[in-house]
Formats: C-alpha cells, structure tokens, sequence
C-alpha cells in the first residue's frame, strides 16, 4: 500500500471510519507485528504492543499532520513503545558505535550464497544490536528511506545510514562465517 | 575521494531498496558500475534484500487482534460468523490462532487477582453466548481442532493473561449452551476448565 493510500486511510480514520482502520490494520499489522517480535521476542507481550500502537493510531489519526510518511509515523510509535517497555523493566540499550573493521572485507560471493539461507540469514540478524537491527530491518523489511528511518527512530539521518552500514559489514562477517562452518 | 566512497557505501542499501532520490541513486549507479567491489556488495545487498522480503512475519494476532481493538475502542464485534465463510475455515483459523497464543489478553479478566477460584467478568461487557474454557496442557491442537470442528464451536478469543479462552458456537440460536458445556465438560482429555457465563 502506497503512502498516499495509508494516509487517505488516516484521513477516513480522523473521521471514525471504522473500515478504513481495518484496511490500515489489514496493511500494518503484520509488519509492525514482526518489528515488535525482533525486538521483544514475547508473543503476548508483542500482542499487547501491537493492541496499543493501533489505538494509539486510531486516537491520533487527527492529529497527523502529513509531515512524514505514515510508515514513518506508526513504526516510530511502535518504537517508542518497545523503548517504554524497556525502561519499565530496567532493561536499556547502548548506542556506541562499533569499530570499523577496516581491510577486513568478508568475500560477498560467499555471503551471497549464505544469504539465501533464510536460517543463516535469521541467526545473524539475531545477533545484531538492537538499534543496528532496528535499521536494517526498517531497510529491507520495510523498504523505507534512511529519512523515513530517521524520523521513525528520532535520530539524525546520518546515524541511520552509519547503523545500516555496521549492520550490513557485521550481517557480511557473520553469514561468511557461517556459511564457512555449516553451508558447505 | 574516500570520503565520498564512504558516503556511496553507505547509501548501498538505500540504493538497493530503490529509496533514494533521483540524483543520489544516479551516483550510487556510476560508482557501482566503476567499482567492481561496490558491485559485490550490490549483489550481496540484493541478496539479503530479497530473502528478507521473503520471511514471513510469523504469527501476528490478525482477525482477533482487530475484534480486540474494535472491543477496546467500543465497536460492537458480531460473534457470529459471515455465514458464506466455511465453518470449517473459521473453526481451523481460530484453533491455530489460539493455539499458537498470539491473542488478546482482555478479554478475560479475573476479578478476584490470581485465585484459581476466581470469577471472571467480560471486558467487552456480557458474554453473549460464550462458554469460558482452560484448555489441557497435553491437549493437541489437532485433538481441540477435531473437536470443536465436529462441535461447531469456534474461539472468540484468547488466551487471557491466565490462559483461559472464549468459546461460542457458531449457530449460537439453536445450540443449548448448557448441553454444550456438558458435552465439553465430558471431554476432560481436552478441557480442564468449563464456565457457563452467568
């Protein structure tokens, strides 16, 4: 669904539109489902987040004002509820950079062929960091520019673009590795 | 010139997934057609691009998350089915969504904290029609489908925070709930708790 037709949707929901909020949940859900599941890893919990990142829409769906893309908007509200639920389980996330691993280019013909195990490809997203992962995910999951991205996750594009390039070099290192050990 | 290979490397992904503007997606191109290395790694990145859109999202609420959110947002849901929709689909979607516990969580809710007596009163208001049912740890999604296949029973929702679901028939006009309540009651192989609503 185009970002126009998302943001007609919003529009109708302004007015409470009961259809048009289930044409945007039948379009959202499953891709705001799988970005709480990466990060929570807690079906109910992620259940219970999704529940009320629709409300959340659906109360604010007036108060949109167009400025950004509607994916930026929503996934920003999801992000922002996995960061509150977090901090009320004391659990946090650090945001330092990882080095540069510089001359140190894993062979991406070999990584190419790891990544067409969905396994390979699954396990090492899985050891990514939160925000690198939340990135790359936001990426090639959901198709969405580094701007989008930026403003989803409030952080400066730059950032984005460098968390997406970690991720990518780190994704290279691990599929390498496994492909190395068990896709022979 | 390292300086805007690193600029170029970092843009890959968005280059990739066909987001970037028209003049920044033209550099990336004359960089990836100059650079062998670049192009690998465009390779590798459409790679890991087209396996990602491949996964599929798991097991999200779907049909019971939406009545969730119509119940918490006050819109009446139907608890009874379209009839042109198969019972036996509507049955089959609601076991394996139940089973697999992705569902909402208020639509049960204890009244009394966390006593394995306790009552238990709709969030949504009356039960219209609803058995509450706990099922047996070593029950099989299988042996429940059969069942409330054959019953034509389909789960309205659940599992609550304790674990407990809503069950209803799908003709809840001719069915006796009291002889359906039995009838499950009989079957402690699959059910260990059987509430009438009140």
């Amino acid at each position: 669904m185009t970002d126009a037709e998302l943001k007609s949707l919003l529009s109708r929901m302004a007015t409470r539109d009961m259809a048009a909020f289930e044409g945007f949940y039948r379009a959202m859900e499953k891709p705001l489902f799988r970005f709480l599941a990466s990060r929570l890893n807690d079906p109910f919990q992620c259940a219970d987040l999704l529940h009320e990142v629709f409300l959340d829409v659906w109360n604010g769906a007036g108060r949109f004002e167009g400025r950004s893309t509607v994916k930026s908007w929503v996934f920003g509200i999801a992000y922002r509820k996995v960061m509150d639920h977090f901090r009320k389980q004391g659990r946090f996330t650090t945001n330092e950079d990882i080095p540069e691993q510089e001359d140190d280019s894993p062979d991406a013909v070999t990584c190419i062929a790891a990544a067409q195990d969905a396994g390979h490809v699954r396990f090492c997203l899985d050891g990514l960091k939160p925000d690198h992962r939340a990135a790359i995910e936001l990426t090639f999951y959901e198709d969405m520019g580094y701007r989008e991205i930026a403003e989803a996750l409030q952080v400066p594009e730059g950032t984005v673009k460098t968390r997406v390039f970690h991720a990518k070099k780190l994704l290279m290192h691990c599929l390498e590795g496994r492909f190395g050990t068990k896709g022979r | 010139m390292e300086r805007v290979e690193s600029s170029v490397a970092e843009l890959l992904p968005f280059w990739v997934n066909g987001t970037l503007a028209a003049d920044e997606a033209a550099a990336v191109a004359a960089a990836v057609a100059a650079n062998p290395g670049l192009a690998a790694e465009a390779d590798f990145l459409r790679a890991l691009h087209s396996r990602m859109q491949a996964e599929d999202a798991g097991f999200s609420p779907g049909a019971l998350g939406l009545a969730r959110l119509k119940r918490s947002i006050g819109t009446p849901v139907s608890q009874t089915p379209p009839r042109t929709v198969s019972l036996r689909v509507v049955a089959a979607a609601a076991v394996v969504a139940a089973i697999v516990g992705f569902a909402a969580n208020e639509g049960v809710r204890p009244r009394a904290n966390t006593e394995a007596s306790a009552e238990y009163v709709q969030a949504s208001g009356g039960d219209g029609g609803a058995l509450i049912v706990g099922f047996q740890g070593a029950a099989t999604a299988q042996a429940i489908s059969d069942f409330l296949l054959a019953e034509g029973v389909i789960i309205l929702d659940g599992p609550s925070a304790i674990g407990l679901y809503r069950l209803a028939p799908v003709d809840a006009e001719t069915v006796d709930l009291a002889a359906l309540a039995e009838r499950l009651q009989s079957r402690s192989d699959l059910f260990d708790v059987v509430d009438l609503p009140e």
